[in-house]
């Protein structure tokens, strides 16, 4: 298997900065965080952000839009095709997520062409998680610590060095690419059983069989006012979660010109739901927390076909009230009994 | 501690037996083992619920903004001075609260205990250390060293706020010294270097609002940054509104502040927001002489004028 010395890993990097656009893990004041490249890579923590960003990101400019009723209207700015992304050790999980995301934004009557763009030639490069964290329990979604779902390549780590495995044409090309730093030969047998044997103790409290089918009939429980009675009502799970894809359009008018943009938005937040009129569908933390843990595990499952968690354990990490994936599963399944 | 807990549970028992609260907030077990998360009571058939809170226990001053009333707490130091700041705020008031103090030791963040929370089967205090009790034998931790980080400038004893029950096992934590290094290094940095800390800072934040919702001096019923008109803040996370959110937070508390760190322990991509804060609290107490700026008091300092104020912009 090809493989490079984690000490030039750098070079690798900043050689791809050159023709990708390069989104990894660095050491951001006292975390670590996903994010574009600059010069620094952490390949050992598992960042509290998720790579959604690099596809979506928090914030982007639509267009700018300047006029007046004499000269007309005009639009500038808009999407140009950037550099293709490149994730740069993505985890199991958040590789999964992404393909979760895709059918989202990229299938149905509604394909969204930044997003499109963006994705279609995109290479994400995944690492086997060795030492997966307290809070996570993926292999609870049929992930683990060695699933490739959604990777380009699979990359195996040991103590000196990170051998690549290309799964897909662009993997295979962005390999192809940097022949010049990659040995040949090895193989990581025992990081691979290392990650067989990986331990989450998490998962094991975790259940989500027909989790989807028992909140069928869950809407008016009574557990939903008793997880949300701690909730303190702010977006730091879902702006962590890699699979909330949630977003909002807004104009910043300056007098004859300004700019549109879009941003991510937050089910957890009071005007979420908040109608011109004044009316608000989802007036308290219950029926706001209801509609996460909901969009999560059952409109997810008829819409998209699938659970819209994939065990990261952001949520867990983010929240500073216990109120998360694990907890709510946990919550719901003793509520469904 | 399980005398003071059996105490507590009793109390909060007879809270409500004695018709004195229709709801309480404590601490409960939380989903992970030795973690503690907030819990809203409405019986008193649930005090069995009830946990002092040994490790990662969240403040509760602020659910009592939501709590029907007669409402109960109980309180450490450090939520005490977050009750007082909402008496003080006029959010509630005292005559609809009934307030349990307990003593606390520290409160134990497990982020600080270097090894896995699933193989551990018992947290314990002795002395100075913390006995971490796992299959594979204990292991010994200086109590200092796994404290949550506001606990390393507890106020102990100085909390304000008169309560209905004092429970004290005498194992309490001595008020921690005021120490402002950290302030003092961000204000001898140079302004350039010191506008780069805080810019590689702020464009961290996601803007999820996590600060603002933990902290009991942001109490507005309406929070002018969340009305859709006038838009004082957009929704664009982009630095200029990276600045305008964070400096808007921090001098709307400057001189409210109770120090409790709540905003920073909530912040889930790590904001040295205390810096800020503490930062404002310090210059409260040179300027205007003030002992401890974090303790809420009838006459604040920032709301109030005296015609020996110092005015150094005239």
């Amino acid at each position: 298997m090809l493989h490079i010395s984690k000490h030039n890993l750098l070079s690798l990097l900043t050689h791809a900065s050159s023709s990708w656009q390069v989104f990894c893990p660095s050491k951001q004041g006292s975390t670590v965080n996903f994010g574009w490249f600059e010069g620094t890579v952490d390949t050992v923590a598992i960042p509290v952000n998720s790579c959604k960003g690099a596809f979506l990101p928090q914030t982007e400019e639509l267009f700018t839009y300047r006029g007046t009723p004499e000269t007309g209207l005009s639009l500038t700015g808009g999407f140009d095709g950037q550099k293709p992304v490149l994730i740069f050790f993505a985890r199991p999980c958040d590789a999964r997520a992404l393909t979760l995301l895709d059918r989202v934004f990229l299938e149905g009557e509604y394909a969204d062409d930044r997003y499109r763009s963006r994705r279609a030639r995109s290479v994400v490069v995944t690492v086997g998680c060795k030492s997966p964290l307290d809070t996570c329990f993926c292999t609870a979604f049929g992930i683990g610590p060695d699933s490739k779902a959604g990777s380009d390549v699979f990359v195996y780590e040991d103590e000196t060095s990170l051998y690549f495995e290309p799964l897909t044409e662009g993997g295979a090309g962005f390999v192809a690419a940097h022949l010049a730093y990659l040995a040949e030969g090895g193989t990581p047998v025992s990081v691979m059983e290392e990650l067989r044997r990986a331990e989450l103790p998490l998962a094991g409290r975790i259940w989500v069989e027909g989790m989807a089918e028992m909140l069928d009939s869950m809407f008016d429980h009574p557990v939903w006012e008793k997880m949300s009675a701690r909730c303190r009502g702010c977006g730091a799970c879902t702006y962590l979660c890699p699979t909330c894809y949630c977003f909002s359009v807004f104009d910043a008018p300056r007098g004859t010109h300004g700019k549109r943009y879009r941003s991510w938005d937050s089910c957890q937040f009071s005007d979420f739901m908040l109608m011109a009129g004044g009316h608000n569908p989802r007036p308290t933390r219950k029926e706001r927390v209801r509609q996460r843990f909901m969009h999560k595990f059952n409109y997810g499952v008829k819409r998209q076909g699938d659970y819209l968690c994939v065990g990261c354990g952001r949520c867990i990490r983010a929240c500073s009230v216990g109120l998360h994936a694990a907890s709510a599963l946990f919550d719901l399944k003793e509520a469904g009994r | 501690m399980n005398d003071l807990r059996e105490q507590l549970k009793e109390a909060v028992a007879s809270a409500f037996s004695q018709g004195r609260v229709r709801s309480f907030v404590c601490l409960e077990r939380g989903f992970y083992p030795f973690a503690t998360m907030p819990a809203i009571l409405h019986s008193g058939s649930d005090a069995d619920r009830v946990e002092i809170g040994l490790a990662d226990a969240p403040l509760l001053a602020k659910y009592l903004l939501d709590m029907p009333k007669p409402a109960g707490i109980v309180v450490r130091s450090c939520d005490a001075l977050g009750v007082s700041r909402l008496i003080r705020d006029r959010r509630v008031k005292r005559e609809d609260l009934y307030i349990i103090s307990i003593s606390c030791p520290g409160v134990v963040d497990t982020a600080k205990i270097p090894m896995s929370m699933h193989r551990i089967t018992a947290l314990e205090k002795a002395g100075d250390a913390l006995i971490v009790h796992t299959a594979l034998g204990p292991t010994e931790l200086p109590w200092s060293s796994v404290l949550l980080d506001r606990c390393l400038a507890c106020v102990s004893g100085a909390a304000s706020t008169d309560a209905d029950v004092v429970l004290d096992d005498g194992r309490g934590k001595p008020p921690a010294p005021v120490d402002y290094s950290e302030i003092d290094e961000v204000e001898h940095m140079a302004p350039d270097e010191r506008y780069a800390m805080w810019e590689k800072e702020f464009a961290k934040c996601i803007r999820c609002f996590a600060c603002r919702n933990a902290c009991p001096a942001c109490s507005c019923r309406k929070c002018s940054l969340d009305l859709p008109e006038p838009e004082w803040l957009s929704r664009a996370v982009i630095l200029p509104e990276q600045f305008m959110f964070h400096f808007t937070r921090a001098y709307h508390v400057a001189g409210r502040c109770v120090g409790c760190g709540e905003c920073e322990r909530a912040c889930p991509v790590g904001l040295p927001l205390m810096k800020l804060n503490r930062k404002f609290t310090r210059d409260i107490e040179t300027l205007f002489g003030v002992d401890d700026a974090r303790i809420p008091r009838d006459v604040e300092v920032l709301g109030t004028f005296l015609p020996d104020d110092p005015e150094e912009f005239c």
